[in-house]
């Protein structure tokens, strides 16, 4: 058990360290590949306490995006405040939309849920055209403030490490978090609802604050997508295709664990980037059909991720550990 | 009093892109019914629908409504080869549900790509004369290509539900619909009539596809999403397995889009469709003919 | 302690049940007999809450707690177990048991719940199963382990649906020792709900025979052994034994 944690450790170690100094030896194209995993991976971690550890199947993670990437953005260029601090007022307007989601989802089960998600996605998307006194409308926000303190930067390393201290912060939440009273409550309620009233759960509380939890995080990944992008507007942040990559990337490394959103993401975001890189100009929609691909392989061959296919072969190589 | 009539003219016109909406959502209910599975490409075989009238029209000169046929044949092909692929490997399984969800994801994902990377993004139509003559009943204008969408919406559904009525193969469908052990249990083979059900859904979305196709000269890789939304909207708003109910909510939908063109303008007329919407699925989840009309 | 007072519940047209009185005192073990479809479980759901009532109350310890939410029922110190069980698959044995004592009644810290989750699940003999997935336990371990979670909640009065139903003779024995043990040594109030006649009358106090949604009799075990019209209820029924 000891040699075990101590593996565990060094390996956690050896990847952190990896991750530190790779902006070091890599040039500015594999930083802001490995960057965008890191978003991602962090969006999918996010969308995991919901999505995975909830089993509410949301396809409408977009939604929080951007209603956390306007908000940010519109309190620093109308009002001068910082995203540094704006973030937080992000994952607030985010959770507390996804607390409507949350109540939505005490009616809607499975297949219902995630089409209520993918029409309330939609109205936002509405919505932010339709006020366009506030959110520019169609023309969308041009971030045209500068700085450090505004957490806007003028090469892609200090993005990289913004985005790698978020996703290592992503996965300490989540391990804290599936051993909480909270995490353990809220498994529960997917495990089975009725058990879960009978041991003193209030399934209704559990869920709501659940997908506000996984939407205020979200939405904190919304303003650092918009600082890092620069440029918001409806129709590029709330799109169907990023609420499926979302949860596809979860779902491929394995949701409901800490570490499913980044396997995931490390395996997606660099094959399609590159292969966007490669041939992007000359054939659209190539780097997207490996989302379809590898999600579908996955689902049909390895269920439970690639995480838990990891899990599986190390427990198999020690069937005792399991037992006692 | 001009006014009036502009009104009813509008509404009218929206009722019946709405019995439209009926067809395109058809196969959806059906898949959904049988199968208590999503598939989330749903739409996106409607757009396989809407290519596969364009290059028939275009480069052998066929008439689109034998290019409806046509479209049927393939995608029914293509709906079998789909379910080979990703429905029935995981159909049966413990979180099969979710699965299909997942994997019908995959595939709406590949063939939106597959589209992009074979056709482009750029928007195609083709010409028909359908599209631009024009008919008036009861002071009512519509394009020919509209009025015969709408009258092929309300015949399919007529002949689904005989169908399901009449015909063996039909027969079986509602009983693995209704009870799909019992079903197992008085020979039926279900895997069978499962792959029947997801082939004879595509079908119906490929030529629903030809068919809009006619009157909405917008062809392009992702044309699938505003009618794959439409007739999700459609199928909650009817209940689940309902085959009349889609046409009732497809009209309900077309007039509430028409609403709201009114009162706000034509590009957020939507906002009014997902408010209605989210309303429905949220008071009444199994829709609102779930109950009233017999169920598959 | 808990009075069930003229409680009908419908199911459409159909009557579960009709007009149903019940008391239960202080530790106090009551067994809860009756064919298929007596309604037993109905009694149990509308208890626990799961069901509202038609008509009729559910006192406990003075108050009136009919339709109750179940999570707020399990707060006022009943808790039950279930027919079939229902674990929680996925998390480990010990986090099934602990979920319920940071929920239940005690609102317990992480440590004080792991602390009480042992406890129970030693208890039951299922201590050393704490780190399996719940989903890899066979019936009887699914059904221990269901006990030690409601045990856990912190209740007074504990709610047994079928407990021992599926077990062999001896692991029957070892359980229905356990339960009477729950009464004797932890001053636990228990209904129990069984089909098996041997385990219900060798442990009750008394017992409450249901048949077709009402009462048909009630008593010592022995009274109602020998209850002409219990025996009558009971024929064409296989009596397990």
């Amino acid at each position: 058990m000891e040699v075990k944690l101590g593996g565990k450790l060094v390996l956690a170690a050896v990847l952190l360290i990896l991750g530190a100094i790779f902006p070091l030896f890599a040039d500015e194209f594999m930083v802001s590949i490995l960057m965008q995993a890191y978003l991602w991976a962090f969006l999918a971690l996010s969308w995991d306490v919901i999505g995975g550890y909830g089993g509410q199947f949301s396809l409408g993670h977009a939604a929080f995006l951007a209603l956390g990437a306007y908000t940010s953005t519109i309190l620093l260029q109308s009002y001068n405040v910082s995203p540094w601090i704006g973030m937080w007022a992000a994952g607030l307007v985010a959770g507390a939309a996804g607390a409507l989601v949350g109540i939505a989802s005490l009616r809607l089960r499975g297949p219902f849920f995630a089409l209520g998600t993918i029409a309330f996605a939609e109205l936002v998307k509405l919505l932010l055209l339709y006020f366009k006194g506030i959110t520019g409308g169609p023309l969308g926000i041009l971030i045209t403030k500068s700085g450090p303190e505004n957490m806007l930067f003028e090469t892609q390393t200090p993005y990289y490490y913004l985005m790698f201290v978020l996703v290592i912060a992503g996965i300490l939440f989540l391990k804290w978090f599936e051993s909480s009273k909270f995490g353990i409550g809220l498994v529960a309620v997917r495990e089975d609802e009725e058990a879960a009233e009978g041991v003193g759960i209030n399934v209704y509380r559990v869920k709501v604050i659940g997908a506000a939890i996984s939407a205020f995080l979200t939405g904190i990944g919304g303003t650092i997508y918009a600082q890092w992008i620069h440029f918001i507007r409806p129709d590029i942040l709330v799109k169907l295709e990023y609420s499926t990559q979302i949860a596809a990337i979860d779902v491929v490394g394995g949701a409901g664990t800490p570490y499913g959103g980044l396997i995931g993401a490390l395996i997606l975001v660099p094959l399609s980037l590159y292969l966007n890189a490669l041939f992007g100009g000359m054939i659209a929609g190539l780097s997207i059909i490996l989302y379809g691909v590898v999600l579908l392989v996955v689902v049909v061959l390895v269920p439970g991720g690639i995480y838990g296919l990891i899990r599986r072969k190390l427990l198999r190589r020690k069937p005792q550990m399991g037992g006692k | 009093m001009i006014e009036f009539s502009a009104y009813t003219q509008l509404l009218v016109s929206y009722a019946i892109l709405g019995g439209v909406y009926g067809l395109t959502a058809l196969g959806l209910s059906l898949i959904w019914g049988v199968m208590k599975a999503v598939n989330w490409a749903h739409g996106d075989f409607l757009m396989v629908g809407m290519y596969t009238a364009f290059w028939t029209v275009t480069l052998f000169g066929i008439d689109p409504y034998i290019a409806a046929i046509v479209a049927f044949i393939l995608l029914g092909l293509l709906g079998m080869v789909t379910h080979v692929i990703a429905i029935e490997p995981v159909v049966e399984k413990p979180g099969g549900h979710e699965a299909t969800l997942l994997t019908t994801l995959g595939i709406s994902v590949i063939l939106e790509s597959l589209a992009l990377i074979l056709w482009s993004p750029s928007p195609r139509s083709y010409q028909n004369v359908y599209k631009n003559t024009f008919i008036e009943i009861l002071g009512i204008r519509t394009s020919v290509a509209e009025a015969i969408a709408f009258v092929v919406s309300i015949v399919s559904i007529v002949a689904v539900d005989q169908f399901l009525k009449r015909v063996r193969i039909g027969k079986a469908i509602r009983a693995v619909s209704q009870n799909p052990i019992g079903a197992r249990v008085v020979g039926i083979d279900v895997p069978k009539i499962r792959l029947m059900t997801f082939g004879l859904g595509v079908a119906l979305a490929g030529m629903a596809g030809v068919l809009v196709s006619t009157f909405y000269p917008n062809i392009r890789p992702l044309a699938g999403y505003v009618w794959d939304i439409a007739s999700y909207v459609v199928v909650i708003f009817a209940g689940l397995g309902t085959i009349y109910g889609v046409i009732f909510a497809g009209i309900i939908i077309g007039v509430t889009e028409g609403l709201g063109t009114i009162i706000f303008s034509n590009a957020f007329r939507q906002i009014l469709v997902y408010v209605v919407f989210l309303t429905v699925l949220l008071l009444r989840p199994q829709g609102l003919f779930g109950k009233a009309l017999r169920r598959v | 302690m808990l009075e069930v007072r003229d409680v009908v519940k419908r199911f459409g047209g159909l009557v579960a049940l009709n007009r149903v009185s019940l008391t239960v005192k202080q530790n106090e073990l009551l067994g809860l007999i009756g064919p298929n479809g007596s309604g037993k479980t109905t009694l149990f759901n509308v208890i626990t809450g799961y069901y509202r009532p038609e008509e009729g109350k559910v006192i406990y310890k003075g108050d009136d707690i009919t339709g109750l939410r179940p999570h707020l029922i399990v707060k006022k110190g009943i808790a039950r177990t279930f027919q079939i069980p229902k674990p929680f698959g996925r998390l480990t044995v010990l986090e099934n048991v602990m979920s319920a004592a940071m929920y239940g009644r005690k609102a317990a810290s992480r440590s004080e719940a792991r602390e009480i989750a042992m406890e129970w699940l030693d208890y039951v003999r299922l201590g050393e199963k704490a780190d399996v997935e719940a989903k890899a336990l066979n019936i009887v371990e699914r059904k221990l382990m269901e006990l030690a979670r409601a045990l856990s909640t912190g209740p007074d009065l504990l709610l047994l649906d079928e407990l021992v139903a599926g077990l062999n003779p001896s692991e029957m024995m070892d359980v229905v020792k356990l339960v009477r043990r729950l009464v004797d040594e932890r001053g636990l109030t228990i209904i129990m709900v069984e089909h098996v006649m041997k385990a219900v009358m060798s442990i009750s106090d008394r017992v409450f025979v249901l048949h077709r949604g009402s009462k048909l009799a009630e008593g010592s075990p022995h009274e109602v052994a020998r209850d002409p019209k219990v025996i009558e209820a009971y024929l064409g029924e296989p009596i397990q034994v």
